[in-house]
């Protein structure tokens, strides 16, 4: 299934780059550790390790290189992984300078999200954004690119706002306003497209309500967009 | 008599602090940007004093100064990032 | 064991082995109630739309199972093996402080019961998840009194770990056999030391953030409710203290596992020098981890980019532990007995809990993970993987030698496998399920994540029912299976080469002595000539019971309860308290000595027993006091941010007088260290003369601070006026409770003072109550300026 966002697009390629990682790691480790499980198991006519303990001794063993090797290894790996997940960071975090963009303030409360627009329109448990429109770039006046930059806040407790098929997260604090921003590649509203019922959900446990705090999401194009945004409709 | 004497000096020490102290604070004008920072380097020399003095007791505490060392060590960065995460940016305002 | 009646023995009991086993079954106990919960969550949550349990009941059991299973199960299961092997290991006859060693079981004991009854408290318990979050913590969003009877529960199982942790960190450092040199001990002993200094630093941090939250919910301060405290700062001190947390609940069990890979594949430990190291370095790393559960908060990037790299760093000592413990098993011959089953289980389990770790140091992968099911995977591998099915590892491996009896090794191999089976079940597809949010108490069937939800729950009963097959086993063992010999396993820590189980004081054929070639014992001419089945060393007298332990803890339990549902309760529970306070004092005047280091020392060679407890008490206290500067400073810089102005100096509190109350109370310390000096130099009157002054002067300090308080709250700065009212009267006010505690003890050294034959012999209460009377003065010291001068 196509990613339905860039930033779950590029999110999904970090998170396979870590499977990949994970799995070689584990499966080393795995492997020698099975390996001598089998190898070492006690065998009739095999004596006893001439150092093994007994009451009050240990006796020195192992290799200090070791610690050097694995750690040369990790820090080699961890580099690795770090550059780009900084990288998938700065492109999260950072909503890109576009004249163009939609401003929606998001705020949670004990149990929705409500929605402002701009133009001071409000809307609770929906969230309407106009699809991303490659042709409306920055010279362009009079259009909508499609980058939805939400200031997120909360009304009364710590929610957590998240839009999981784009990977997209931002908690949402009583007095603070933070900012996350999306752009949506595929138009559509939940009858047509499943995964757009329920999208936005709240991710920071906030009373008896948490189970229920969520929003669909409406990805609509220039014109419904534009008369949805004129009339409120 | 000289343990005597020497925690009487420490004692005239920490006073001597104290009244600089409350100097600094009536008269803070004088001391501008560096009143706040030079109070509280007086009142850690007043600690490191008790803590090296007053605490000492008989026997050295050159181990529990290695757990001084460490308690510093963790509690230092939670200062820290309290403070810079203090510097956090606000985007738009509150609607 | 002594022929006592069974109820004197197991109510009063100061033996750290029957200590111990008081822990095992209360443990144990707490476990099955938060596995229980779990299991009623777990039904709730098997299929879409369920109405099994209301949200708030779900809410109280997901936020309850997470405390009691944290708090009063994995450390007090590790404090149950601490408590009987970490003597025996070391070579010793008991802990340093046997009675505050019982002391901490019951108080323990009391919190978990308080715990419990906040149930009952009217409106249910804390129902806002184990991390407690702001605002929601607060009485405006959470008004049940049960949740801040949790509250109180949690800072009173606090004092009984951090009594605990003073007590085992003066045993193992000054009260080890002759030749057991640090290096020699056992990796589980050594494990407990780094879970005691990260408890150390770690649990006072959490004291001060529920002293903060107590003082909102109780008094009526605007910490955590206003925007210049608000979330972030519980966060922030929260968190502090919750990272660490997760290692003290890992490193016993684990600990425990590379024991057992030596013992049972018959090979040294591999690289156990190398070992060592890696635990302290990652013991002080796990204090700069702590903002990767913040990564969504929206503070600093680059700050969180530095979490970033410390936790990813933090991975690289475990990891060669890790591969050290494997290469231990090279070139053996490996007995795969039930004990090893769960310790080559446990390494593996943590090995897959290790790596999702590393995804979760990703602050960017967070976006995905952050408040999902895939973080609920990730820490039960570890803590549970990890951690648990380590310890229970040690419970079979410790089973003959705590019982003298050995369990069916069929049954434990059964448990073994339908352990295993039931852990995947239930834990591995959360993996999966990284888009679900964690503590939902539903979710719809159109979300897809029914089948999945079906699954775990059908794990966790298997997981869950699988724990009868051992307790089965256990206790029918205890009781009818076959004698075990005294070394079954071939183990090489001390206990092995003793009786199953072990006499009254360990060694029954005198103090072990440890060298390059074993253990020998050198009997010792026995003082009183008594104790003919192992005592040896100092004058410890038949009093291995105290029943002042038990009465302290009912009377703090009672009385903290009482805070909060009545008066009657409160008064009742104080009263209590005293008359145990001021019993303890007179069994201890009446000569009950102290047990003596008579083997390895270092590096504490010359500071004693009490000091040096004193001393890792007042550092406890330096992690506590430090935290609450923290908030402090957290509150003072980051209001101007949000439009509030913090008072001026001289504006609020009158200069002056506090100036006044700072000369009281340092003068006050010049006469302690004087009442030192009088009674080094035998002089009875200087002694008491100065003991008195400081009392005096002491005592004035209070009532000062008393008419202060009166006059502020007469002006308008009540305790909720601003967080800078707020955090002034929290601080003055512990501050105050540490002064008036002192007083209460300073009667005590008085009244030794008094009774004493000998100036000298009153002199080492004297500089050990100088010791936390000169804490108290170097806090002081800088209370005074923040909150007066600056």
């Amino acid at each position: 299934m196509p990613a339905l966002a860039p930033s779950a697009e590029q999110w999904q390629s970090l998170f396979t780059l870590y499977i990949i990682a994970a799995v070689i790691v584990a499966g080393a480790v795995f492997g020698i550790f099975f390996y001598f499980l089998v190898r070492y198991r006690r065998k009739p006519g095999v004596p006893e390790p001439k150092d093994a303990p007994r009451v009050g001794v240990m006796a020195d063993r192992g290799n200090p290189a070791l610690a050097a090797i694995l750690t040369a290894l990790l820090v080699a790996l961890f580099f690795g992984l770090t550059l780009n997940t900084f990288a998938l960071n700065a492109f999260l975090q950072n909503p890109p300078n576009d004249p163009n963009a939609l401003y929606v303030d998001v705020i949670g409360f004990q149990w929705g999200w409500r929605f402002v627009y701009p133009n001071g329109h409000q809307i609770i448990g929906t969230l309407k954004v106009p699809v991303a429109n490659s042709t409306c770039t920055s010279s362009v006046r009079g259009c909508w690119s499609g980058t939805v930059i939400l200031n997120i806040t909360s009304a009364d407790v710590f929610h957590s706002f998240g839009i999981a098929i784009f990977k997209i997260k931002r908690d949402a604090i009583p007095g603070r306003v933070n900012q996350a921003w999306f752009l949506a590649d595929k138009v559509g509203i939940p009858d047509t497209v499943p995964q757009y019922l329920e999208a936005i959900r709240c991710y920071e446990l906030c009373g008896t309500g948490h189970a229920l705090m969520f929003a669909d999401l409406w990805v609509l194009s220039q014109d419904n967009f534009l008369s949805f945004y004129t009339t409120g409709a | 008599m000289i343990d005597e004497a020497k925690y009487a000096a420490v004692y005239s020490i920490l006073m001597l602090g104290l009244i600089v102290e409350l100097l600094i604070a009536v008269d803070r004008s004088a001391f501008g940007a560096f009143a706040g920072a030079a109070i509280l380097a007086i009142a850690a020399l007043q600690a490191v004093f008790i803590f090296l003095v007053y605490m000492h007791g008989r026997f050295g505490p050159r181990p529990v100064t290695v757990f001084a060392a460490i308690s510093l060590l963790t509690v230092l960065p939670l200062f820290i990032a309290l403070l810079y995460s203090v510097v956090m940016p606000h985007h738009g305002s509150l609607p | 064991m002594v022929d006592w009646h069974p109820l004197k023995r197991w109510l009063f009991t100061t033996n750290h082995k029957d200590v111990g086993i008081l822990y095992l079954f209360t443990s144990l106990y707490f476990f099955v109630a938060a596995g229980l919960l779990a299991l009623t969550f777990r039904t709730q949550l098997a299929v879409p739309s369920n109405t099994f349990l209301q949200p708030d009941e779900y809410n109280q059991a997901v936020t309850t199972h997470g405390l009691l299973m944290l708090l009063w199960v994995l450390t007090p299961l590790g404090a149950a093996f601490a408590n009987y092997f970490v003597p025996i290991q070391i070579g010793a006859r008991d802990m340093a402080f046997p009675r505050l060693n019982a002391l901490s079981y019951w108080v323990y004991l009391a919190s978990g019961l308080l715990a419990l009854s906040s149930f009952f408290a009217g409106g249910g318990t804390a129902d806002w998840g184990w991390t407690t979050y702001a605002p929601l913590n607060s009485t405006e969003f959470s008004p049940a009194v049960g949740g801040s009877m949790m509250g109180l529960a949690l800072m009173l199982l606090m004092a009984s770990s951090i009594v605990s942790t003073v007590n085992f960190l003066v045993t193992i450092f000054r009260l080890r056999a002759p030749g057991m040199s640090l290096m020699r001990l056992p990796l589980f002993t050594w494990c407990w030391i780094f879970t005691s200094l990260l408890m150390l630093w770690a649990f006072p941090s959490f004291v001060s953030a529920l002293s903060l939250l107590v003082a909102d919910r109780a008094f009526g301060t605007v910490f955590f409710t206003s925007t210049q405290g608000g979330p972030l700062l519980w966060g922030h001190m929260f968190w502090f203290f919750g990272h660490p947390e997760v290692y003290v609940l890992l490193l016993p069990g684990f600990g425990i596992v590379g024991d057992l890979l030596s013992t049972f594949s018959r090979r040294p430990l591999y690289a156990k020098k190398i070992i060592i190291p890696c635990l302290a370095i990652a013991s002080i790393l796990s204090f700069t981890v702590w903002a990767h559960h913040m990564f969504m908060t929206g503070i600093s990037q680059s700050l969180l980019e530095a979490f970033n790299i410390t936790t990813e760093l933090i991975s690289i000592p475990f990891a060669i532990i890790v591969v050290a413990y494997i290469f231990t098993l090279s070139g053996g011959r490996i007995r795969f007995a039930t004990p090893m089953l769960f310790a080559v289980g446990s390494l593996g389990l943590f090995i897959i809990g290790g790596v999702t770790g590393v995804f979760n140091s990703s602050v960017a992968l967070d976006t995905g993970f952050r408040g999902t099911f895939w973080v609920v995977g990730h820490f039960h591998y570890t803590i549970v993987g990890g951690g648990l099915t380590g310890l229970f590892a040690g419970l079979y491996y410790w089973f003959p030698k705590i019982t003298g009896r050995m369990y069916s090794e069929r049954l434990g191999k059964v448990h073994f496998v339908i352990y295993m089976i039931g852990f995947n079940l239930l834990y591995f597809p959360m993996h999966l399920l990284y888009d679900m949010p964690r503590r939902i108490f539903t979710y719809d069937a159109i979300s897809g994540w029914g089948p999945i939800n079906l699954i775990i729950t059908i794990g966790a009963f298997i997981f869950g029912f699988s724990q009868l097959i051992m307790f089965a086993n256990l206790l029918w063992s205890a009781r009818r299976g076959p004698e075990a010999n005294q070394d079954p396993w071939g183990g090489y820590s001390l206990e092995w080469g003793v009786p199953s189980p072990p006499p009254e004081f360990n060694f029954p054929e005198g103090v072990p002595v440890v060298s390059a070639t074993g253990v020998t014992y050198r009997p010792v001419a026995l003082a009183d000539g008594g104790h003919a089945n192992g005592s040896y060393g100092a004058e410890y007298g038949e009093e291995h019971w105290s029943r002042w332990p038990i009465v302290v803890a009912a009377g703090a339990g009672i009385a903290l309860w009482g805070l909060l549902m009545g008066l009657p309760a409160l008064l009742l529970g104080t009263g209590i308290l005293t008359a145990a306070f001021v019993g303890w004092g007179h069994e201890s005047l009446r000569g009950r000595e102290v047990i003596e280091a008579i083997g390895e020392k270092w590096p504490f060679d010359r500071l004693e027993n009490v000091s040096l407890g004193m001393w890792i008490f007042i550092f406890g206290e330096i992690a506590f006091f430090g935290t609450l500067f923290g908030a402090y400073v957290f509150l003072r810089m980051n209001s101007p941010l949000t439009g509030f102005v913090w008072p001026r100096p001289g504006e609020v509190h009158n200069i002056f007088w506090g100036g006044f109350n700072t000369i009281i109370l340092l003068t006050s310390g010049l006469t302690m260290v004087f009442a030192l000096t009088f009674a080094r130099r035998g002089s009875y009157r200087g002694l008491q003369g100065s003991l008195v002054a400081t009392f005096a002067l002491g005592a004035f300090f209070m009532v000062n601070k008393a008419f202060e308080w009166h006059e502020l709250f007469a002006s308008g700065f009540t305790f909720s006026t601003s967080t800078a009212s707020g955090i002034y009267y929290v601080l003055t006010g512990v501050h105050g409770a540490h002064v008036i505690a002192g007083l209460v003890a300073l009667t005590y050294v008085m009244v030794k003072a008094l009774k004493a034959s000998s100036t000298t012999q009153a002199s080492g209460a004297v500089e050990i109550f100088g010791i936390y009377w000169g804490m108290v003065d170097a806090v002081w010291v800088f209370l005074f300026p923040l909150l007066y001068l600056l």
